[in-house]
């Protein structure tokens, strides 16, 4: 419960600003920024304190995610007194979410409200008079987190938590009545081959439930939408039709949009954040140029990108480019011609593949919209899914160890007991969604499955 | 008031508990009385006569190791050893023997009779007297006599207002037909100690020569020489056998048809029962569906024809048990020497206490065995032990001993009665040792015998044999790890052939070789013998410390990270938690009741949140800072 584990989070406020700092804290900060982070400066290995090293970010497939500015703070001579990282990558929320998952897989934990600052006044880097303000952060986030997972648990993720921890318990409490009551007749069902089946059973539903956490986020924090295509084809058009207003800015001219621009907007249940970008072409403008290749970088981490075609030109060679790395790096994406206004209606092929329609007057709007749920929610919406962070992590600790429990058991030199060790570390991951006694669990589990005692 | 004597500390109770706390006082040197209603319940065992088995024989090698006097009377007076879980791992071997329970009261007897310090009294204790400070001065019995101490320990068992119930008979006594404590619960409540009840039960006890032995299937033993002591010293009691059978669909049918006659079912028994030791009539109830239970006969001595009849607990009328027994293989002509029966008794909430079971409402009031709600003679003794250093140590003013979770069984026990209490009798599993693998009761000695050396409960001589014991186990393991095998060694070749292992491919180290499956420490050192004989004890933990070397690690990663929670202790003076600004109530309710000893203690309670923890955590770091700057 006290473990001094290493803590992670954003620092700074979630909109597209200059720079956007990530910290790292504890006695791992330094391992886990060496797996994400290739510093230009070789002496970057040494952590010397209080210096930074520029580099570049990436997530575990090796692929960029921004190129970054890291500041080492050795304890005791950091903010929150334990050694520390801070990443200062650009200041977009996207980018800082996207870095921060690639730590939070390193083994850091998000870091509750106010976690720094408690971790700071307790290692005497704050003052008295700070630390009232830190237990009312804890309180509030404490009752916030109360009724978050009260709410959470409801109804049928908990149900499908529960039904995994039962089989997981029925498991152990096999192994541990045969280890605690070796006089008591404890059915011979369960051989190696029965646990292991029954394991790999369960190792499926938790990774059902693991890839629910893209549906949950889905559902939850929205899908990361891009909408990308050359200068002028209307991308800022159409994010303002989608939102009725006039957001981003709209001229005649290509090349209007520089930044990329994040909006959100609901299609039914779906939320889309939509990021309209810069379009796409070879252009001397410096700023311009960034912007571009931002919108690379925005596509790698999208999970839907509308992709935007003047339908008077029709696909170009870019175009045709475009579209092939698309299918490489596999996307889901919907190709969509603009300005049919502007074409004759014998001009419009419709198909299945392409989606027409007039950011201006609107039309096609409505087809568009439905495209965009028949990509999501094709695959049939369970009615659980795991849209919580910490829920999520507690499931890859109880795939971890199941994990190493079937090497175990295919070793087959590893003991009940030892055995039973794994399981239970599996459980107790388990168990810390719903929160529930091990112990207390497992003994009701053996003496009412079990006719045991003398 | 007139006392007719003096002493430093009184033990009420002279069960496995009592005994032990006792033993432990009076060898550490302080005057001691241990007083019981009967002599004759000194050591008994009540039921089933068999010492250790999981978790339990952990609890007996740890007493041992502490210099208690449980396993080594065990090993004195066993009639039938067995090793239990051999293949289930290095964890979870545990060593069981069947007693001769009438020579094991009379060895406990002498142990204490001999002792300097001690005197034996029987006689029932009425009331605890305390001046108007609230400290204690002595104990007055129901006799007159009234004796004075400093410290108490009550170990009063299943003695306390205790009630035996046989079918609509319920009658006030003790078990074994032994008077009960009829007043004594009354003047805890004057202290402001509250009781509840639990309740067990124990089978019938038949005559071994009115059985049908070829019915009845044979249970022999394994050897004797594997003790619970450390010094090895076996018992020379003929061994015998025990025997197995079978309960049959008529006594299903018997059970079933008188089971509104039970008491468990009428509701004349209230007190919470045992789960792991239900009555017969309970299982025939709770699962329907098996035909058919097992039943261990276990002989009470090598020398008398009682036996035991294990898994027929009952509280049935006697005609109903004398036909249920009938209806049962083997035993169909059986002569029932003495009904089983139900008994209920009181218990105290033991999250009333402090680590050391130290009362913390009454000092140097201390409680230890079946009366902190546990069930079992290893769990009483191993507490008894616990009180009575504790006892001890306080009165000479010394720090106290604290066993915890990574220490030790022991640790374990007290360490959920104190912190979560209990709502059923509890009774010690390996399950509920949450670092298990090192807490093995092959290195008991290890972990224990340095304290029972401090605290004097240790000779010299054994201490320095326990320390050679470590250095040998430990030169040799890394003797092991050093030794490089040659991959064309020809006695290797031979032996990995042999043992159908997988050929060197290249020079291993021996440790290496000892961590396959296939290949024991006996093989490699039959090559590579060490310089200095081995025993088998010590050959043993040298192989399991090579063979789970990973996850002996592992674990003890976890029992560091462990550590850490229990070394941050909350300050003793705080003891009203509603100071403690941003608590809820919830929390504040159950700190206060438990008053923990450190962070770690704190964050095992039931219902306490992390949030709990860290409000916690803040207010200390508040406090210390406030108590600096004031200096
Ligand atoms: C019927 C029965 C069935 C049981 N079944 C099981 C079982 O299935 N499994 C299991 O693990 N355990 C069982 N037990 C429990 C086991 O016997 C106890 O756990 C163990 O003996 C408790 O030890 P103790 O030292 O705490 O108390 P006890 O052994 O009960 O000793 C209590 C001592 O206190 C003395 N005493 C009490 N009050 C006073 C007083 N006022 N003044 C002076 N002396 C007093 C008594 O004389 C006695 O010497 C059973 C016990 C009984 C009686
Ligand atoms: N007729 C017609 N004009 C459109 C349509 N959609 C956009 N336009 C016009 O096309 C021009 C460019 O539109 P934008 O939305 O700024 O294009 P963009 O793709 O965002 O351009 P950049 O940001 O420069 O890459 C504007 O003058 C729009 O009014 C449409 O469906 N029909
Ligand atoms: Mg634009």
């Amino acid at each position: 419960m006290l473990k001094e584990y290493t803590i992670a989070n954003i620092i700074t406020p979630l909109i597209e600003c200059g720079i956007g700092i990530i910290r790292i804290s504890g006695k791992q900060a330094f391992e886990i920024i060496d797996e994400i982070f290739n510093a230009y400066n070789p002496a970057f290995k040494q952590k010397e304190s209080h210096k930074a090293f520029l580099g570049t970010i990436h997530n575990s497939n090796g692929s960029k995610l921004d190129e970054a500015l890291v500041l080492i703070m050795k304890g005791p001579h950091s903010f929150t007194g334990e050694n520390t990282v801070e990443i200062h990558c650009h200041g977009n929320p996207f980018i800082l979410k996207e870095v921060l998952k690639e730590i939070l897989k390193q083994g850091a934990t998000k870091s509750e409200a106010g976690e720094f600052t408690r971790r700071a006044f307790l290692n005497g880097k704050l003052d008295l008079t700070q630390s009232e303000a830190i237990l009312d952060t804890i309180q509030a986030n404490n009752q916030k987190a109360l009724s978050l997972s009260l709410n959470q648990l409801e109804g049928s993720l908990k149900n499908k938590i529960g039904l995994l921890k039962e089989d997981l318990i029925s498991i152990i409490a096999y192994l541990e009545a045969s280890i605690d009551f070796p006089d008591d007749e404890i059915e011979e069902s369960y051989t190696n081959d029965v646990i292991n089946s029954r394991v790999n059973k369960l190792l499926d539903e938790i990774n059902k439930l693991l890839k629910s956490y893209s549906q949950g986020k889905i559902i939850k924090d929205g899908i990361m939408t891009v909408l990308i295509g050359r200068p002028n084809v209307g991308k800022s058009s159409l994010l303002n039709n989608l939102l009725n207003e006039d957001r981003a800015i709209i001229t005649h001219l290509p090349g209007t949009t520089r930044d990329a621009i994040e909006e959100q907007i609901n299609i039914g249940d779906l939320i889309l954040n939509i990021v309209d970008t810069a379009g796409f072409r070879e252009t001397e403008d410096i700023i311009e140029k960034i912007g571009i290749k931002k919108t690379y970088n925005y596509i790698d981490i999208a999970q839907l990108i509308l992709f935007l075609v003047d339908a008077r030109q029709g696909l170009t060679s870019d175009d045709h480019l475009m579209i092939n790395h698309l299918n490489q790096i596999g996307k889901n994406f919907i190709i969509i011609m603009n300005k049919v206004d502007l074409i004759k209606k014998e001009n419009i092929k419709s198909s299945n593949d392409i989606i027409y329609i007039s950011a201006k007057e609107g039309t096609g709007i409505e087809g568009l919209k439905s495209a965009i749920k028949d990509l999501f929610i094709k695959d049939e919406i369970e009615d659980y899914y795991i849209s919580n962070l910490r829920y999520y992590e507690c499931l890859v600790k109880a795939k971890e160890a199941l994990d190493v429990f079937q090497e175990s058991i295919a070793s087959e030199i590893v003991p009940a007991d030892l055995l039973a060790i794994d399981l239970k570390d599996a459980y107790i991951a388990l168990a810390a969604i719903t929160g529930d006694d091990f112990t207390e669990d497992l003994l009701d589990n053996i003496f009412s499955k079990f006719c045991i005692g003398k | 008031m007139n006392f007719v004597d003096n002493y430093k500390i009184i033990v009420i109770g002279g069960g496995h508990s009592g005994t032990e706390a006792a033993y432990a006082s009076a060898k550490m040197g302080l005057s001691t009385l241990l007083l019981t209603i009967s002599l004759d319940s000194i050591g008994l065992m009540p039921c089933n006569p068999s010492i250790g088995g999981p978790a339990k024989s952990h609890l007996v090698f740890e007493i041992d190791a502490l210099g208690g006097l449980m396993g080594k009377i065990a090993d004195r007076t066993s009639i039938q050893k067995k090793i239990l879980n051999r293949s289930k791992g290095p964890a979870v071997y545990a060593l069981r023997a069947q007693i001769n329970r009438f020579l094991y009261s009379r060895e406990i007897i002498k142990e204490l009779e001999n002792l300097e310090n001690l005197d034996i009294v029987q006689g029932e204790a009425k009331d605890i007297l305390i001046n108007n400070n609230g400290k204690i001065i002595g104990i007055s019995l129901t006799n007159g006599l009234n004796y004075s101490c400093e410290s108490i320990i009550l170990a009063t068992g299943t003695y306390l207002s205790s009630k035996v119930i046989i079918g609509d008979m319920v009658k006030e006594s003790g078990p074994n037909e032994l008077s009960n404590s009829k007043y004594l619960a009354n003047s805890l409540h004057n202290l402001g100690i509250m009781t509840h009840s639990f309740k067990t039960g124990t089978p019938p006890r038949l005559h071994k020569g009115s059985l049908n032995i070829e019915e009845l299937e044979l249970q022999p033993g394994d050897s004797q020489d594997y003790t619970f002591n450390f010094e090895e010293i076996k018992g020379n009691l003929p061994q015998v056998d025990c025997y197995l059978t079978y309960t049959t669909d008529k006594t299903k049918k018997i059970i079933e048809d008188n089971i509104n006659r039970s008491p468990l079912y009428s509701g004349l028994i209230t007190g919470v029962g045992p789960r792991y030791c239900p009555s017969i009539e309970d299982k025939i109830v709770r699962f329907p569906e098996k035909i058919s239970h097992h039943l261990f006969i276990e002989p009470e001595g090598h020398d008398v024809e009682e036996i035991y009849l294990q898994g027929f607990s009952t509280s049935l009328p006697g005609d109903v048990q004398i036909e249920m027994v009938h209806s049962i293989k083997g035993l169909e002509s059986a002569k029932v020497m003495k009904l089983g029966y139900a008994i209920e008794y009181e218990v105290i909430n033991a999250t009333e206490l402090k680590l050391t079971l130290e009362s913390k409402k009454i000092a140097n009031l201390y409680f230890a065995g079946q009366i902190n709600g546990t069930s079992g003679y290893e769990e009483a003794a191993a507490q008894g032990l616990i009180a009575g250093i504790n006892a001890v140590l306080k009165l000479k003013d010394k720090e106290p001993l604290i066993l915890d979770r990574s220490n030790g069984y022991i640790g374990v026990l007290i360490d959920d009665l104190v912190t979560k209490g209990t709502e059923e009798p509890y009774r010690m599993f390996t399950s509920r040792a949450e670092y298990r693998l090192p807490l093995r009761q092959s290195n008991a000695d290890r972990r224990l015998t340095k304290t029972g050396y401090e605290i004097g409960l240790i000779k010299q001589e054994r201490f320095e044999n326990f320390q050679k014991k470590i250095e040998t186990i430990d030169k040799e393991v890394s003797r092991l790890q050093n030794l490089t095998i040659n991959a064309d060694d020809e006695a290797v070749k031979q032996l990995v052939q042999m043992s159908k292992s997988s050929a060197l491919e290249q020079n291993i180290k021996a440790s290496a070789l000892i961590r396959r499956p296939e290949i024991s420490y006996l093989d490699v050192t039959k090559i590579y013998p060490p310089e200095e004989i081995i025993s088998s004890r010590e050959g043993e933990e040298v192989e399991l410390l090579i063979k789970y070397e990973g996850y002996i690690k592992k674990q003890i990663e976890q029992v560091e990270n462990y550590s850490k929670g229990e070394k941050k202790l909350i300050p003793e003076w705080l003891t009203d938690y509603r100071l403690v600004k941003g608590l809820t109530s919830e929390a504040i309710e159950k700190l206060n009741t438990v008053k923990p000893l450190s962070i770690g203690q704190a964050s095992r309670i039931s219902g306490i949140t992390p949030a709990d923890i860290h409000v916690l955590l803040i207010y200390l770091e508040q406090i210390k800072r406030q108590e600096k700057n004031d200096v």
